[in-house]
């Protein structure tokens, strides 16, 4: 950039303040930043997926706040008639007289450890969606990208791996723990891009050691009842159920 | 899922109609002891020495499973057994809550879906209070309790002792003034004061015993371990229901299953071992076949409901 | 003294040495490959410690635990990425004399940090077991349900605390985590909470499935869906031992950092991150060289690998002292001391005092293995580095399932597992904090059970803290809310000042 011509002097008001250099290069008066922030360790800012993530978890908190007053006992609390008098006689400000129902009696229904817990919850998951909603709308403000769709992708994408686990559980008392594992064991680094010889080879023995270290030596408890070992000949299916 | 745990009861299901007619050997196939409780305890030490016998004797592998139930109890570990085959490789491990309790409550269970195989074990419940309490037997807790308030510990409150001694507690005509559940009952709690009077097994205490007070043992004959201290039954006018544990299979469970069972572990019983667990714990440690255990359920479920009419009233 | 003696000695069985080198050795190589850590492997190995001996487990998932570190420094100081998410900090400094071509002099100074870390807190555990040992035992009788009610509430407070820009999230997700330890339903008690009469439900979540779910497997899934590194060749020459000439140096460094690491991890709900924040900014308020700091400074090299190191063994004080887990690692050793049969607590000392020693000799005795492996095989463990994230992703879910079966046998587990992977995995892709929801569970578990059990002394409201613990700590408790409601509104003030 070079220096703008002194065209108009009544412009010009501090010469001191050019920041150009005699040479006509241009440097800046602030210097670089140099220190670290470790501050930055625990920076937090809120990414694109969060406002629906925030939703969902407010919703599933106020879910539990609508069943609450039906899934735990409440129903069946068993508080002290004048409840207004007891709390104040709890906190010390008035004297009953006859028999006090002990904290005791009520603190263990089990309606009270929820509602402790509802009472941080709930709170806390609203003030979060506030806070989510106020980001975003910063965000809108400033033009700043708001979709979350890539977000979505990615989760479709770790639920195409979650698929693939159950599928795992359901096969295991079907085929018994060996045929599956190995079979998990090489065909998710296959699908992950693995496909060469050599990881084929590596899959396999893995997958293999791991059964054999967890379920031959440490005698980790698998499913008996197995459908693939039952069409076995007796002596093998015993053996098989014992060690794989 | 049900899924899961049905599809498993269908295959197993599958293969036993089409298996059925070669039943002739039992054991064929590797067999689970399931224990619904953490590792450690009695009932799981005791059935792991059955597991260790029957494995010796048959060949076959034999293995113990907990299955805790977390604040469930043995529920979901006998709801496990419940869902298993009916050819004996799945066995029960139970206490006496199970047949007696689980038909009350509505999970599935009948008084007839378990068929007992034997009791081995009776659990050496007692009442203990600190040494420095006023009281060192359940007359005079009654006296104390009358003017003082005194708070009861114990496991859960449709346990079998704890009923008992809230039972006792009516027939001597004093009340708690409170009473909690806990996880574990030691000497810790007396000592820092949480709780009273504790309803805890004799091994809890162990390490106290000489400083504290116990009122009585809960149970049938008093407890060798301690001289001087009379059963709840005796001091109080209560029945002496115990609290024991037993090995039970499904129903429909073939009588050959049932015998090869009993053998195994009325030996295992009187073993060195067990007996020896019995001298240094106060458990007793004994075996009472099929037809004897399934008398004595009859009768502790008459007594189990004598106990709730007394609480009740 | 001879509770000492007996602890040392179980430590000579066959089966605990093969525990503690397996261990040391198998943490290092967990430490070293970034994507998995000590939450990961703890998690996997957490079921199959039910079959082994106590001590065993113990030193095993101990091993792990205070080794991982170790062995992550070697990728954060290499590659720029943290082997485990403790060594973070490292990667400024260490990274930075990397480029330089320093890197072994960086490997050197951070091992022997850590080193001089662990054994730092080891040995001041050790010595107030030795001094005030005899003297904990008489305060057994001080330390009854609703004193350890209370200290677990003040945990649960330290930790939203401690997440000071994401306080608010963290109460969120701790309140979830206590959701979930609540439900469940307690027959004999006449409890039913939030079981919708679903037979899976009535025997609650287990505390292991949520953590194989949120640690292990949704770091199976971010593994899998990511993308593999390319990481550069680095390259190791020179001696390793060059680094304890230097941290003789700066003693003061040294001894602030190790000091803040064994305070923090003793003080429940604080944890590694915090302790390395606070020992980084004085070792640069103490530096006569600040501005190198996070360029290759060896002062701040030193200030995080002591202080991270310091931690694991002081984490397990309130463990041991109180039942109250101060992180979620050892929150997960809380399991397999139940399963020993040790009850974590003021009487611990009178029960079990030879046990203690055992587990902090055995430590001391990691760490020194740890040392030797490093100085000896660093180059081929620096080749660790090198596997395929993705094929790693794999790897772990394949382990996990072995590890959530055997807890109960349950496939159910499983599948809840995975779906707790999935939440995890969402989480970490928000960049919201993870640990929250288990300590939830955790505390909110310890919570609720001291609850029922003291409530029966519970007369009116003035017994919970009329109590000389309870008391103390509810003082505390309220201290520290006012503190954080006094720090927010200043925050607040400067904030429309600017």
């Amino acid at each position: 950039m070079t220096a703008p011509s002194r065209s108009s002097p009544d412009l010009l008001m501090f010469e001191e303040a050019l920041p150009y250099e005699a040479d006509g290069s241009f440097k800046s008066e602030c210097p670089p930043d140099s220190k670290v922030k470790v501050e930055d360790l625990f920076k937090f800012s809120r990414t694109r997926g969060d406002l629906q993530v925030s939703i969902v978890a407010a919703g599933i908190a106020l879910f539990f706040f609508f069943f609450y007053w039906t899934q735990t006992g409440w129903e069946n609390r068993n508080l002290p008639d004048e409840l207004g008098s007891y709390l104040a006689h709890q906190l010390g400000l008035i004297e009953l007289d006859g028999r006090v129902t002990r904290l005791g009696r009520i603190l263990k229904q089990s309606w009270v450890a929820p509602m402790l817990c509802l009472l941080v919850l709930v709170p806390a998951a609203l003030w979060n969606l506030r806070l989510s909603l106020k980001e975003h709308k910063w965000r809108k403000r400033f033009l700043l990208p708001t979709s979350a769709y890539f977000e979505l992708t990615k989760y479709a994408a770790a639920l195409e791996f979650v698929v693939y686990f159950i599928v795992y559980t359901i096969l295991v008392p079907v085929l018994g723990y060996l045929v599956s594992t190995l079979l998990l064991g090489m065909l998710l680094p296959w699908r992950l891009g693995y496909r060469s010889r050599q990881w084929m080879l590596r899959s396999f023995c893995s997958s293999l050691a791991v059964v054999i270290v967890f379920r031959t030596l440490l005698q980790i408890k698998t499913p008996i009842s197995i459908w693939l070992y039952d069409q076995l000949p007796t002596a093998l299916r015993g053996f098989m159920l014992t060690y794989f | 899922m049900k899924k899961i745990t049905t599809l498993a009861a269908l295959a197993a299901s599958t293969v036993l109609s089409g298996a059925l007619p070669a039943m002739a050997e039992y054991p064929e196939a590797p067999v689970q002891f399931v224990v619904p409780w953490p590792p450690g305890d009695f009932e799981d030490i005791l059935t792991r020495m059955i597991a260790a016998e029957f494995q010796e004797q048959t060949g076959q592998s034999a293995s113990v499973v907990n299955r805790p139930g977390g604040g469930d109890g043995p529920f979901p570990g006998a709801l496990e057994v419940l869902d298993g085959p009916t050819d004996g490789s799945v066995v029960g491990s139970f206490v006496i809550g199970v047949p007696i309790v689980g038909p009350q409550i509505d999970i599935g269970m009948e008084e007839d879906s378990f068929t007992p195989v034997g009791i081995f074990l009776t659990y050496p419940f007692v009442l203990a209070a600190s040494g420095d309490a006023g009281y060192s037997n359940m007359a005079e807790l009654a006296t104390y309790a009358q003017d003082n308030d005194v708070v009861l510990g114990h496991f859960g409150a449709g346990l079998t002792p704890t009923r008992a001694s809230f039972a006792a507690a009516k027939l001597m005509g004093f009340e708690f003034a409170d009473d909690a559940a806990f996880d574990l009952l030691d000497c810790n709690t007396l000592s820092s004061g949480d709780a009273d009077v504790i309803n805890t097994t004799l091994a809890l205490i162990e390490p106290c015993l000489d400083d504290i007070n116990v009122l009585a043992n809960i149970g049938s004959e008093p407890i060798e371990k301690l001289d001087g201290v009379g059963t709840l039954a005796a001091q109080s006018g209560v029945n002496d229901i115990e609290l024991w544990n037993g090995l039970f299979v499904k129903k429909g469970t073939p009588q050959e299953v049932i015998d090869v069972l009993s053998e195994i572990a009325s030996a295992t019983m009187a073993s060195d071992e067990a007996q020896q667990l019995m001298a240094e714990t106060g458990a007793r440690v004994y075996w009472q076949g099929m037809d004897v255990s399934a008398a004595r359920i009859e009768t502790d479920r008459a007594k189990s409901a004598e106990l709730d009419d007394i609480i009740a009233k | 003294m001879d509770a000492f003696l007996i602890g040392l000695e179980s430590l000579l069985a066959p089966s605990v040495l093969i525990a503690i080198v397996i261990g040391s050795v198998g943490g290092v190589i967990i430490g070293a490959v970034p994507g998995i850590g000590p939450a990961i492997a703890i998690a996997i190995l957490l079921p199959a410690t039910v079959f082994l001996d106590d001590l065993v487990s113990l030193v095993l998932l101990l091993g792990v635990y205070g080794s991982s570190m170790y062995g992550g420094a070697i990728p954060a100081i290499l590659i720029n990425t943290p082997g485990t998410p403790v060594n973070a900090l490292t990667t400024y400094d260490g990274y930075s004399m990397t480029r330089r071509g320093e890197a072994s002099r960086a490997l050197s100074l951070a091992y022997s940090a850590s080193f001089f870390g662990g054994c730092f807190s080891i040995i001041a555990a050790l010595i107030a077991l030795f001094v005030f040992g005899p003297y904990l035992r008489d305060l057994g009788a001080l330390f009854g349900q609703r004193d350890i009610m209370m200290a677990a509430i003040l945990g649960a407070v330290l930790l939203i605390a401690a997440h000071r820009q994401t306080m608010g999230l963290a109460a969120m997700l701790f309140g979830f985590g206590f959701l979930i330890a609540m439900v469940g339903r307690q027959s004999s008690r006449k409890i039913d909470r939030f079981t919708f009469d679903i037979e899976y439900l009535y025997s609650g979540f287990n505390l292991i499935v949520v953590i194989v779910g949120i640690f292990a497997l949704s770091q199976a899934l971010n593994l899998m869906v990511g993308k593999d590194d390319d990481p550069p060749e680095a390259r190791i020459a020179g001696g390793l031992l060059s680094g304890f000439k230097e941290l003789a140096g700066k003693k003061v460094i040294t001894l602030c950092s190790a000091c803040y690491g064994t305070v923090m991890g003793i003080i429940p709900g604080v944890g590694e991150f915090v302790a390395q924040f606070f020992s980084y900014s004085t070792a640069r308020t103490l530096s006569k060289e600040p501005a190198r700091f996070g360029h290759g400074s060896s002062e701040g090299l030193i200030a995080s690998e002591t202080s991270n190191n310091a931690v694991p063994a002081a984490a397990m004080i309130p463990l041991l002292a109180l039942g109250v887990p101060g992180e979620a690692l050892t929150a997960m050793m809380m399991v397999v001391f139940f399963d020993a049969g040790i009850k974590p607590g003021p009487d611990i000392f009178e029960n079990n005092p030879d046990f203690l020693f055992s587990l902090f000799s055995a430590l001391l005795i990691i760490n020194a293995l740890v040392l030797l492996t490093l100085l000896v095989s660093t180059k081929y463990i620096a080749k660790m580095i090198y596997i395929p994230n993705r094929f790693l992703g794999a790897f772990v879910m394949i382990l996990s399932f072995v590890g959530v079966y055997s807890i109960r046998n349950s496939l159910t587990d499983c599948v809840f597992a995975v779906i707790f992977g999935f939440i995890g995995y969402v989480l970490r892709r928000l960049d919201w904090p993870l640990v929250p929801i288990v300590l939830g569970l955790v505390l909110g578990s310890i919570i609720l059970e001291r609850l029922t059990a003291g409530s029966g002394q519970i007369k009116s409201a003035i017994d919970l803290i009329n109590r000389p613990v309870s008391g103390t700590l509810f003082v505390v408790i309220l201290l520290v809310i006012g503190f954080i409601i006094w720090t927010s509104f200043k925050n607040k003030r400067t904030e429309y000042q600017n």
